[in-house]
């Protein structure tokens, strides 16, 4: 599994996630604009999706924040 | 879109703004990539929407559903003009055209406003949704600019070119959301707007390149192109709006070939300008910094071309032959959406067909059929080793994959902002608070706000076409000049958009990380250009009065 620490693949599964949410918010909500399971699953999916590549930016940053507190 | 009850209130404009500011400050000025910058504006576009603007968690999921839709047929232009990227670099084409170029004229200058300005814009006239970009930045980076220029001038470029480029849709759309009272006057004033905009952007490319010795070097093209460019968009433009780009543009490629023989026959004066890359400028580096192969067996000119060439030979057959655009445009889908609404009142209208997609008239399958007759032509010469397919294939996704993530996120925040009404926020916000002439000087940056978020002139006429005309009413002024200086600003806007600025760096091979690196190349050049935008537009409404009739006295 070395190629999931590889950024660009990360994202990867980061747009599927979005994609899949996407298209079930579409199914869910399309026919009157109202919020069922489907869509909330969807919404779910599609908001981890999102968020994916800002998180594991974040956890890079407070790993080398540590590395650095440590050196010194 | 109405939002009669949206109340304009400072906390509310400042929410409104936030997500932008802080993808603008996280983007330019702490240098994040562009999928975390754009992740953070979407999660507190999306919070904002549902705590401040009285939007429905299924009008913020729909939105942002739109967006993705929309995000898709911009990767499908990414990731061909990338996989055409990657296949003209492993042939070792970009090498040959190069030299090709080279032995028509050595002068870089003449590259440069060659292939950043005059075609770019030729390409705009006909095409749109990034083709230009796609097509320029690749041949730029061939002729030795650095990747981040490489897509910075030829957005530069074309800017101008947004309004009566893609056959005039961006006009078109603004004479039918918005009356100018007198339209030849608002067509004219337009295009002195952007006669403005282009020659600065010749100037720019020009003092970019070597600052005033390359301005001083660039003289006789700058003012040739300038005329034919201004000449004819003045001229053409209230006569036939479609063809006021197509006909200058056409005319100045010819008399930029001709200056090439005639007048940049010599290498440039400027030595060592800080656009080109150092070294051997024949080898592309990608946006890893790595260097590309070394080809080993000579291509000649029109081969290496050949690509971009069979590109522009399928746009300009496509877009311009009735009989092949009709049937290959009426292919078309969009998905339907129903009706959404706030609680502000902010209503978005049922669509059956949102935001339509023509796969065969598309710029990505014009990318996409060129990379495919180039891969197998290179491929059956040699130029294209057996075992490097699964290397091109894998590069083009992987380098793909951030810039779409960016997309993907970016997107979704501007129809967020959008369909909960915070665009209008905005912008109802600055004409509530300006007196005259300051909203004259403000006109453009609401155009170029509508621009930016949605990346299309076309988009942010019809977002904002009726509320300009609105405001300059109730304010006293023109609208023949509120409304050009809007189109202009969309212009503007619509060029440095974040996704037009990560198609550019998708089709050199460069990281979604280096957006706010290339947005920053391109800010100077749109704040002054907005800027005169606005002080032309103060002078028109204060020579040109409203009459007491509603029409210009």
């Amino acid at each position: 599994m070395a190629w999931l620490r590889d950024r660009a693949w990360q994202q990867g599964i980061a747009i599927l996630l979005a994609l899949a949410g996407a298209v079930l918010i579409y199914f869910g909500a399309r026919p009157a604009g109202e919020l069922g399971g489907v869509a909330l699953t969807g919404i779910v999916l599609f908001a981890t999706g999102i968020a994916l590549p800002l998180i594991v930016e974040l956890l890079r940053m407070h790993r080398e924040d540590t590395a650095r507190s440590e050196d010194v | 879109m109405t939002g009669a009850d949206l109340p304009i209130t400072l906390l509310l404009w400042l929410a409104a703004a936030a997500p932008l500011a802080a993808v603008f400050v996280l983007l330019v000025g702490l240098r994040w990539k562009a999928s975390s910058a754009a992740s953070v504006g979407y999660f507190l576009a999306a919070f904002i929407a549902l705590l401040l603007f009285e939007a429905s968690l299924g009008t913020v999921a729909l939105q942002s559903v739109k967006g993705v839709w929309d995000a898709l047929f911009i990767a499908y232009v990414i990731a061909p003009a990338l996989l055409l990227y990657e296949i003209s670099d492993e042939a070792g084409a970009f090498g040959a055209i190069r030299r090709g170029i080279e032995a028509i004229t050595p002068n870089d200058l003449l590259h440069i406003l060659a292939f950043g300005w005059v075609f770019p814009f030729f390409l705009q006239s006909i095409t749109g949704f990034g083709a230009p970009i796609a097509v320029a930045a690749p041949l730029l980076l061939a002729m030795g600019l650095k990747p981040l220029w490489a897509v910075a001038i030829p957005i530069i470029g074309h800017a101008w070119g947004k309004t009566f480029g893609t056959l005039g849709v961006a006009w078109e759309a603004l004479t039918q959301v918005a009356d100018a009272a007198d339209s030849l006057l608002a067509i004219t004033v337009t295009g002195i707007m952007l006669v403005l905009a282009d020659l600065l952007a010749g100037f720019t490319i020009a003092w970019l390149y070597g600052r005033w010795r390359g301005v001083r070097e660039a003289l006789p093209a700058l003012l040739v192109v300038g005329v034919i460019h201004a000449a004819g968009q003045l001229a053409i433009a209230p006569i036939a709006p479609n063809l006021a780009n197509v006909i200058p543009g056409t005319l100045a490629l010819a008399a930029i070939i001709f200056l090439a023989r005639r007048v940049y026959n010599q290498p440039s004066a400027v030595a060592d300008s800080p656009l080109m890359r150092q070294g051997d400028p024949g080898t592309p580096v990608t946006g890893g910094g790595e260097p590309g192969p070394i080809p080993e067996r000579s291509m000649p000119l029109g081969i290496a071309f050949g690509p971009y060439l069979i590109l522009i030979g399928l746009i300009l057959a496509v877009e311009l032959i009735p009989f092949l655009n009709e049937p290959l445009s009426s292919v078309r889908f969009g998905l339907s959406f129903p009706s959404l609404a706030t609680g502000y009142g902010i209503v978005t209208n049922a669509t059956e067909a949102y935001s339509e997609f023509s796969p065969l008239t598309h710029p990505g399958t014009f990318l996409l059929v060129s990379s495919l007759i180039a891969f197998w032509y290179f491929r059956s010469r040699g130029y294209i080793g057996a075992g490097r397919v699964d290397e091109i294939a894998i590069d083009t996704v992987k380098t793909s994959i951030p810039t779409v993530m960016a997309l993907f996120a970016f997107l979704p925040l501007a129809l967020v902002l959008q369909g909960a009404g915070m665009v209008l926020e905005l912008a109802r916000g600055i004409a509530q608070v300006a007196s005259g002439p300051v909203y004259a000087l403000l006109s453009p940056v609401i155009g170029s706000l509508g621009g930016f978020l949605t990346g299309s002139a076309l988009s942010s006429n019809i977002l904002f076409g009726a509320l300009q005309q609105q405001a300059a009413e109730a304010l006293g002024l023109h609208p023949a000049f509120v409304l050009a200086a809007q189109t202009a600003g969309a212009s503007i806007g619509a060029s440095i958009a974040i996704s037009t600025v990560l198609l550019g760096l998708g089709a050199v091979g460069a990281g979604s990380e280096q957006t706010g690196n290339a947005i920053r190349k391109m800010l100077p050049y749109a704040a002054v250009t907005i800027l005169a935008i606005g002080l032309i537009a103060i002078i028109g409404v204060l020579v040109f009065p409203v009459g007491a009739n509603g029409t210009g006295g």
